[in-house]
């Protein structure tokens, strides 16, 4: 046992290049339809996974994280509306320009905590959507198209985004594994699980708390920008609306915080109900909110977290015992 | 029928086990002391008791009742309650509030706020100021009459001289004597031995979650407590 | 003068929102529990409250004496039900719950309602002025403020005067050591959960009668509360007053200035309040 969990990083280096190789081979086999429907979910579980990094392994909860999709795609559009540049070669800084904004918003919003610090990421993200509703130059409510793609061949424009959106899906699965295993994903998980015994032991908690918020709303951002340029199309109501963060918070929570695979599952749970129930509109929301309501009521830890302690599977190792599991034996015993 | 029993009682801090098969029995009226260095699992004995800590194993029976896991609220209206260690009182609420939420558990018996300004003068001077400007002395009497507002058939108090001076610590036990003639049941942890084997009529002394000796204070001598006390072997 | 006029209404309006922060304060200073659902809440009592109306006797105003009664009971259940068995060190679980619930309340009222724009019709109560040292003044927002800053101050001597009021302060200030003393702190969060909610079930009523709202106006509300729960200082009394004050007037005055801002300049005003007073005005005044 100790010599297959010794080698499960090697394993999982080659589960990653095969994934890898079916991610490259995809657009020679798949219809364009059909590699829409995927970057979809792809960046979708992105987003997820991205929420996922921020509340499972670095401790901060935001209820704000549609601020960053909507700035990382505002970046792109606008960056290549304005210059004329191809917008595939623009989209990485997309991540640059998403982090920088949450390295300038950290300062103020990490004076506050847990519920509040959530919701304060949720104001800035309302106040950026309103600004950019009331900018003419900025497409103001109606948005703006992305003008570059205009005169690209359209298959082009598809495999490029599948394969970008394919890489923000193999980073959100392998990228998250290695990063939990690495020296940073240490200290995250110290300052997450206590911060005084994190300090105790010589680690900068707020710089860690930090890092971890910049790097996750900066992949966000990059997700973000993603979704929308294979869209061709931006508005504020969309890219900073609120309902993304009942997918964030629905995929995740069902599929279980703080692990690499819950949010697989999540997601493949969400686009059933969404095949399911579209047509039915507001239910579906309800039914999303109340599948999270029960989650948090019979296991918080969410389906992978049972399948895990059921059944003894485990098959990245990287799962972090949440602050969510220890709340969960706390609530039973505390008196 | 002792008015308090507890029959091996193991209690768990997630894996750690602080307390380990701990016995013991406390008669009505009787004052009994539990000695024991830091970290012996006193107060974890104490808050399994009290139904502050959830995770244990065993049984504890209250006046013939088991109560093991009854949850704590319930356990102070049928009359044993805890004046925690640290004092713990309602830091923003004046000393007088302090004392009437004691007397929430809704139990008659000879313990008013009259009562306790009577016991503790000193504290019927400072009645409306917040408790937590008191001193550290003024804050143990007002937990303790806190606790006796419940009118408890049993008192347990945990570490009550912990961080007080030496003559602030005699003049609370001197109450203790008062309190005893009222009728209540007294269990005392103490790391200070010779303060609370005067006070009690029978000493178990804990070291590593157990209990390692036991006895009526008057035929427990000094070399056998301190053997028990820090472990050392019978030389 | 039309300034002036500006900033008074904007202080009418101000005691309003504090009001609409209160629940969310008062649960937060006594439970550490933050309901994320509060704002759906508010427009849930709001429906509540057309729906009261014709069987409101004597004046319309009075609608909001049932709907805080039916909000008493749904805290508590909300409370016992659900919140009570997620508490915990750690706050995400009762976080993430009341978010579910958020989301179930929110597209729920669209589904039975539908997303039109309603109010709560108090006839010519509406439409009422009076003047005051030369300022054209409604009777209705001054007819709030009063209800509001009644509500205040009549919580702030219940809780300081009364015997609940006392277990609830005790149970603020340390729930595991109230039990000691026979309180079950579980009952005690239901009733501060049921009095939470009641405070905003009025507030909502206020609001829907004064203004408008939809079913998606909950998202609104809560960023309201929330934002006069912060520059208020979490949990002081009078500062969660002051925090709504500031609100009220930034955005009358803001959108006299730019008429399409919506909330932005009151989510600003709340930012820029963070930059520079982390602890809140109350905090600030403290120091």
């Amino acid at each position: 046992m100790t010599g297959l969990a010794s080698m499960r990083p090697t394993l999982v280096g080659i589960a990653a290049a095969f994934a890898t190789g079916l991610v490259i081979a995809t657009p020679w086999f798949v219809a364009e339809g059909n590699m829409r429907l995927m970057i979809e979910i792809f960046a979708v579980f992105a987003f997820a996974q991205g929420w996922n990094f921020l509340a499972g392994y670095v401790g901060i909860m935001s209820f704000g994280q549609q601020l960053f999709i909507g700035l990382g795609a505002y970046f792109l559009f606008l960056a290549s509306n304005w210059t004329g540049a191809n917008p595939f070669l623009i989209l990485p800084l997309s991540f640059v320009f998403s982090a920088l904004f949450a390295a300038a918003i950290s300062p103020f919003v990490f004076r506050l905590r847990d519920a509040y610090l959530a919701i304060s990421i949720w104001v800035v993200a309302e106040i950026v959507r309103l600004f950019i509703s009331q900018r003419d130059a900025l497409g103001s409510v109606s948005g703006l198209p992305l003008v570059a793609t205009r005169e690209m061949e359209r298959s082009l424009v598809a495999t490029s985004s599948f394969y970008y959106a394919g890489a923000l899906a193999l980073i959100s699965v392998f990228g998250l594994y290695y990063l939990s295993i690495s020296r940073l994903g240490l200290a995250l998980a110290a300052v997450r699980d206590n911060e005084g015994t994190a300090s105790a032991i010589g680690i900068n908690v707020w710089w860690t708390r930090f890092f971890g918020f910049v790097l996750g709303s900066g992949f966000t951002g990059a997700a973000g920008a993603v979704y929308y340029m294979s869209v061709f199309h931006v508005e504020p109501g969309g890219a900073f609306d609120p309902n993304w963060m009942v997918v964030m918070l629905f995929i995740v929570i069902i599929g279980g915080v703080g692990t690499v695979e819950g949010p697989i599952i999540g997601t493949a749970i969400y686009f059933l109900f969404r095949a399911w129930f579209a047509g039915t509109g507001n239910l579906y929301l309800m039914l999303l909110g109340s599948a999270a309501v029960l989650v948090m009521l019979i296991s918080p830890r969410g389906i992978w977290g049972v399948v895990k302690s059921k059944s003894g599977v485990d098959l990245l190792g990287a799962r972090h015992a949440s602050g969510l599991e220890a709340a969960a034996k706390k609530s039973r015993t505390i008196s | 029928m002792s008015l308090l029993a507890v029959e091996s009682l193991d209690v768990f801090y997630g894996d750690f086990q602080a307390v380990r098969g701990v016995s013991l029995k406390v008669e009505e009226g009787r004052t009994v002391a539990i000695i024991g260095a830091n970290g012996a699992g006193k107060s974890t004995l104490l808050n399994a008791i009290v139904g502050l800590h959830a995770q244990k194993r065993g049984k504890v029976s209250f006046a013939g009742a088991d109560v093991t896991f009854d949850r704590a609220h319930t356990i102070a209206r049928a009359g044993m309650t805890l004046v925690p260690e640290g004092r713990r009182l309602f830091g923003t609420l004046s000393v007088e509030d302090n004392l009437k939420v004691g007397a929430a558990a809704g139990r008659n018996g000879p313990w008013t706020l009259d009562e306790v300004y009577r016991l503790f003068p000193r504290i019927g001077e400072l009645r409306h100021m917040p408790a937590a400007s008191l001193s550290g002395g003024q804050q143990q009497m007002v937990a303790i009459g806190r606790a006796l507002m419940t009118n408890p058939r049993i008192l347990l108090c945990d570490e009550l001289s912990l961080g007080l001076a030496p003559k602030v610590i005699s003049d609370i036990y001197r109450c203790f004597e008062e309190i005893a003639t009222s009728g209540v049941s007294i269990v005392v942890i103490e790391q200070n031995v010779g303060q609370a084997c005067a006070a009690a009529q029978y000493a178990y002394c804990m070291l590593e979650g157990k209990v390692s000796l036991e006895g009526p204070t008057a035929d427990l001598s000094m070399e056998a407590i301190t053997a028990a006390y820090f472990g050392l072997d019978h030389a | 003068m039309i300034w002036v006029e500006t900033i008074v209404n904007g202080l009418l309006l101000g005691g309003l929102y504090a009001l609409v922060g209160l629940g969310l304060g008062f649960a937060f200073g006594v439970m550490r529990i933050v309901n994320v659902a509060q704002g759906d809440f508010i427009v849930a009592a709001a429906f509540l409250g057309v729906f009261l109306l014709p069987w409101t006797p004597v004046h319309p105003l009075l609608v909001i004496v049932p709907v805080a009664v039916l909000a008493f009971g749904l805290g508590m259940l909300l409370q016992w039900l659900l919140i009570n068995r997620v508490l915990g060190h750690d706050q995400i679980p009762q976080i993430l719950l009341t978010f579910g619930l958020a989301i179930v309340l929110r597209n729920g009222m669209v589904e039975l309602f539908g997303a039109n724009t309603r109010s709560i019709n108090v006839g010519d109560l509406r439409f009422m002025g009076f003047d005051f040292v030369g300022l054209k003044l409604g009777v209705l927002p001054a007819l709030i403020l009063a209800i509001a800053l009644f509500l205040f101050a009549t919580l702030h001597l219940w809780l300081r005067k009364s015997n609940m009021g006392r277990l609830i302060r005790a149970t603020a200030d340390d729930y595991r050591i109230v039990q000691l003393s026979g309180v079950d702190f579980r009952s005690i969060y239901a009733v501060a959960m049921g009095l939470a909610m009641a405070l905003s079930a009025v507030a909502g009523i206020l609001l829907a009668m004064r203004g408008s709202f939809t079913p998606y106006s909950g998202a609104d509300r809560l960023l309201i509360a929330f934002e006069v729960v912060v520059i208020g200082g979490l949990g002081s009394f009078w500062g969660m007053f002051l925090g709504g004050m500031v609100l009220g007037v930034t955005q009358l005055v803001a959108l006299k200035l730019d008429p399409a801002s919506g909330l932005m300049y009151g989510h600003i005003v709340f930012i820029l309040i963070l930059i520079m007073a982390p602890n809140g005005l109350a905090g600030a005044f403290r120091r």
